[in-house]
C-alpha cells in the first residue's frame, strides 16, 4: 500500500522536474481554434461580418487596439506577468503529458489527479455524497448543536463562512468561460464533478477538525497543513507530511494571491465596466478602491464592513438563484431542450473544446475552481466549527459543493444555454467570449432576458468578489502564519492588497490562468494527503455512522440551547 | 539573590513547558525576594474573516477570559501561585510585554529562549530579542536548557 503511494510521489516529483513545453495554455489555444473552426456555417460567418461592418460589436483587431492604448506601465506589468510568472509556473503545474499529441487533448494531470480522487473518496466513503445528504441537513438546521463543545462557530455557520468564500465569481464568470470555451456539455461535467466533489469535501473537512489545533483563548486552527503534517506523521510518514503540508501552504498563498483575489477584481470589474464605461479607461482606479476596501477590513481591522459583506452573501446567492429561476420559468418551455443539448454535447466527439475529453477537461476544472472540492481551503474554515465529532462537520460540508456547483452553477449553465450566450457567431455575446470575460458574459445572458438585471447582478458581483477576496485572505493568512508565524502577517496583507489592484490591470487571460494553475495545484498535495489518511477517515466514518442509525447522537433541542 | 529584594518580577507566558518552569523558578526560588509576580501572556490579533470574529462568537473579551482560565488551569490552583497577577493582552507580543512592564513599572523581567529555527526570525529577530533591546528594566534570559 505505502509502495504504491510512494509510487504516486515519485509520479508527481517527476511531474515538477519533467517541464516541457505543452500547457493548458496550449490547450486553452488549441481550445480556441477548435472552436473557432467549429463555426464553419457559412451563413453565421457572413453576419458576423456584417455585424462588425455595422459596429454591432467590436471585432478582435478592435479589442488588440484597445490593449494598444492601454497606458505603458499597465501593459510592462501585464507582460511580465504573464511571460515570468504564468507562462513558467503552467508549464511545470499543468504539464500534460503531452496528450496533446497522442488524445487530441491535453489533459493537465491536475485535473485528473482531482476527477480521480473524487471517484476514490465517494467509493472509499462508500458514496457519503448520497446516503448522508438528509442527515446533513439535518446536522445543519441545528439539531445536534451541542453548545458546550469546542469551537468558534454552529456547524450552519461554520457552513455559511465557507461558502462565502466559495460561491461567488466561480458560480457567475466560471460557468459562463466553461460554456463559452466547452460548450453546454461542461455543465454535465460540472455537475458530476461537483457531486463526486462532495465526498471529496466530507473526506478533507472531517480531516480538518480531526487534527485541529485550540488555542488557550478558544480560538480554532486548522486544514491541510496541520493534517497533513501531523495525520501523516502518525502514519510513520513525518517528513512527507512535513513537505506536503509547506507545499500546500505555500500553493493556498499563491492561490489567495489569484483565485481569491485577482480573479475577483478582474472579473468584477468586467461586469461594473457595463454599467460604469468610464471604468474602462481607468480600470485601475477600480483596482485602488477595491484595494482600499479590501485593506480597511484586513489591515485596519474593521470588523464590522467584512462581516456584513460575509452575512449578505447567502441573501445575494438567494437573489441570483431566484432571478435565474424567474428567467428559467419564462423560458419554461425551451428547459426540456438545453437539458437534452447540455447532455449531447456532454458526450459529443465533436463538441467545442476538443471533443468528449476536452468537454470534461472544461467541466472538471472549472467546477473544482468553483466549488474547491479536493483544493483542501474549505476545511481551514469548517474547522472552526464547534463540535466534537469530526465527521458531523464533514458531512455538514458536503453541501458545499451542492449548493455551489449543482444548483447554483447549473442555474447559471441553463440561462446561459437558454440564451445562447455560448454562441461565439452571436453579436451580443461574441466580444465577451472572445475576451474571456465571464461576469460580462452572464451579465449580458440574464440582461438578454430581464434588462434591469445587469445592474442587479453588478451589486451582487462586486459583493461576491469583496466577501471571496476577505475569505480568502483568511485562508493566505493562515498558511502564511503556518509558514513564517503570527508576527509577519502584514507583509502578507500588504502583497495581498497588490494583487488586488495588480487584478485590475492585468488581462482577464492572465488572471485566469495563474488563478487556475494555484488553485488546482493545491490538489497535488491536498489529495495524496488525504488518501494516505482515508483509512481513518473511513474507522471514524464507520463509528459516527453506525452511532447515528442506531439512534446514539445525542440531539440538542433550541431551547436547551438558549 | 540580595541583589533582588521586594521586586515586581514579569514572566510571559506562551504555554510552553520552559515558560510555566521559568513561573515555577520564579514562585520557588525567588519568593522571598518578589514583591509582586506577574504572568502575561499576548494573544495574536485575529483575522477580520475568522468565522468566530464574523459571526460575533469570538470576541477580544471572550479571548482573555478564555486564556486566564487556561493559564489557572495550567498552573493546578498551586498554592504557591495565589498572588499571581494575570494580564492577557491582545497584540504585538514585544510590544505588549513591553509596555506591560512599563506600566507596572516592572524590576526584572524572566523570559527563556530557544533559537529561532528559520530565517525569518534568523534575519527579523525574536521576540525576547526585541525586549532585551527596547526594555527599561533588566531582562534575564534563559537558554532552554538551563531551564
Amino acid at each position: 500500500m505505502r509502495e504504491t503511494w510512494f509510487t504516486s510521489l515519485l509520479f508527481v516529483f517527476i511531474l515538477c522536474l519533467g517541464g516541457g513545453t505543452s500547457s493548458a495554455i496550449h490547450a486553452q489555444e488549441a481550445t480556441a481554434e477548435q472552436a473557432e473552426s467549429s463555426t464553419t456555417e457559412v451563413e453565421k460567418a457572413a453576419e458576423v461580418e456584417e455585424s462588425i461592418e455595422e459596429g454591432k460589436f467590436e471585432d478582435p483587431e478592435e479589442i488588440e487596439e484597445q490593449v494598444a492604448e492601454a497606458p505603458k506601465w499597465v501593459k510592462t506589468v501585464d507582460e511580465w506577468f504573464g511571460t515570468y510568472l504564468v507562462v513558467p509556473l503552467f508549464t511545470v503545474l499543468f504539464y500534460d503529458f503531452e496528450t496533446g499529441d497522442w488524445l487530441g487533448t491535453s489533459i493537465p494531470f491536475v485535473v485528473l489527479w482531482l476527477f480521480m480522487g473524487a471517484i476514490f473518496f465517494t467509493l472509499r466513503m462508500g458514496f457519503i455524497n448520497v446516503r448522508a445528504f438528509w442527515h446533513a441537513i439535518t446536522i445543519t438546521r441545528g439539531d445536534y448543536d451541542n453548545p458546550d463543545e469546542e469551537g468558534e462557530v454552529s456547524h450552519f455557520q461554520a457552513l455559511t463562512s465557507a461558502l462565502s468564500a466559495t460561491v461567488g465569481l466561480g458560480n457567475i464568470a466560471g460557468v459562463a468561460i466553461a460554456v463559452s470555451a466547452g460548450g453546454p456539455g461542461a455543465i454535465f461535467w460540472m455537475i458530476v464533478a461537483g457531486v463526486l466533489g462532495m465526498s471529496s469535501k466530507f473526506a478533507e473537512c472531517t480531516l480538518g477538525q480531526m487534527y485541529r489545533k485550540v488555542s488557550p483563548d478558544g480560538t480554532v486552527s486548522g486544514g491541510p497543513m496541520h493534517y497533513l503534517k501531523d495525520g501523516l506523521a502518525e502514519l510513520g510518514l513525518g517528513p512527507l507530511g512535513l513537505v506536503l503540508s509547506i507545499l500546500f501552504a505555500i500553493l493556498c498563498v499563491g492561490a489567495s494571491f489569484g483565485g481569491g483575489c485577482a480573479f475577483q477584481v478582474v472579473q468584477s470589474l468586467n461586469s461594473v465596466e457595463e454599467q460604469l464605461p468610464w471604468l474602462e479607461a481607468h480600470r485601475y482606479v477600480y483596482g485602488l478602491i477595491m484595494a482600499a476596501a479590501v485593506g480597511v477590513v484586513i489591515i485596519g481591522g474593521i470588523r464590522s464592513i467584512g462581516a456584513t459583506a460575509e452575512k449578505i452573501v447567502p441573501l445575494m446567492c438567494g437573489v441570483y438563484v431566484a432571478t435565474a429561476l424567474i428567467i428559467l420559468v419564462m423560458k419554461f418551455d425551451q428547459i426540456p431542450a438545453a437539458f437534452a443539448l447540455i447532455f449531447e454535447r456532454a458526450f459529443s466527439a465533436e463538441s467545442v473544446g476538443g471533443g468528449i475529453i476536452g468537454v470534461m477537461v472544461t467541466g472538471i476544472t472549472r467546477s473544482a475552481f468553483s466549488n474547491e472540492a479536493g483544493i483542501g481551503s474549505a476545511s481551514i474554515a469548517h474547522s472552526a466549527a464547534r463540535t466534537d465529532e469530526p465527521v458531523s462537520e464533514g458531512i455538514v460540508a458536503l453541501l458545499e459543493p451542492f449548493i455551489d456547483t449543482v444548483i447554483v452553477c447549473t442555474m447559471t449553465g441553463l440561462v446561459i444555454v437558454i440564451t445562447g450566450a455560448y454562441d461565439r457567431t452571436d453579436p451580443t455575446f461574441a466580444d465577451a467570449i472572445t475576451t474571456g470575460e465571464g461576469a460580462r458574459l452572464t451579465s449580458l445572458a440574464f440582461g438578454s432576458v430581464l434588462s434591469w438585471f445587469p445592474i442587479v447582478l453588478s451589486v451582487a458581483v462586486v459583493l461576491f468578489a469583496f466577501s471571496t477576496m476577505i475569505s480568502w485572505s483568511y485562508y493566505g493568512e493562515r498558511c502564511w502564519s503556518y509558514l513564517v508565524g503570527d508576527r509577519f502577517s502584514m507583509i502578507y496583507k500588504m502583497v495581498f492588497l497588490g494583487f488586488v489592484f495588480l487584478g485590475s490591470i492585468v488581462t482577464p487571460q492572465n488572471v485566469l490562468d495563474f488563478s487556475d494553475l494555484m488553485i488546482l495545484s493545491m490538489a497535488f498535495p491536498n489529495i495524496l494527503g488525504v488518501a494516505l489518511l482515508s483509512g481513518k477517515v473511513k474507522r471514524t466514518l464507520d463509528d459516527y455512522w453506525g452511532r447515528h442509525k442506531r439512534g446514539e447522537l445525542e440531539k440538542f433541542p433550541k431551547e436547551e440551547k438558549v | 539573590m540580595i541583589w533582588l529584594p521586594k521586586k515586581t518580577v514579569v514572566v510571559p507566558v506562551d504555554f510552553s513547558k520552559e515558560s510555566f518552569r521559568l513561573l515555577n523558578l520564579a514562585a520557588d526560588e525567588f519568593v522571598n525576594d518578589i514583591k509582586e509576580l506577574h504572568a502575561i501572556h499576548v494573544l495574536p490579533k485575529l483575522s477580520a474573516a475568522e468565522p468566530g470574529v464574523i459571526w460575533k462568537t469570538v470576541t477580544d473579551q471572550s479571548r482573555k477570559e478564555h486564556a486566564a482560565v487556561a493559564l489557572k488551569k495550567c498552573l493546578d490552583n498551586d498554592e504557591k501561585f495565589e498572588g499571581l497577577n494575570i494580564e492577557i493582552a491582545i497584540g504585538d507580543p514585544g510590544r505588549k510585554v513591553i509596555d506591560y512592564c512599563k506600566g507596572i513599572e516592572a524590576d526584572l523581567i524572566l523570559m527563556g529562549y530557544s533559537k529561532p529555527n528559520d530565517g525569518i526570525r534568523m534575519s527579523a529577530g525574536t521576540v525576547v530579542d526585541r525586549i532585551v533591546r527596547v526594555s527599561h528594566c533588566p531582562v534575564l534570559v534563559f537558554p532552554p536548557e538551563t531551564v
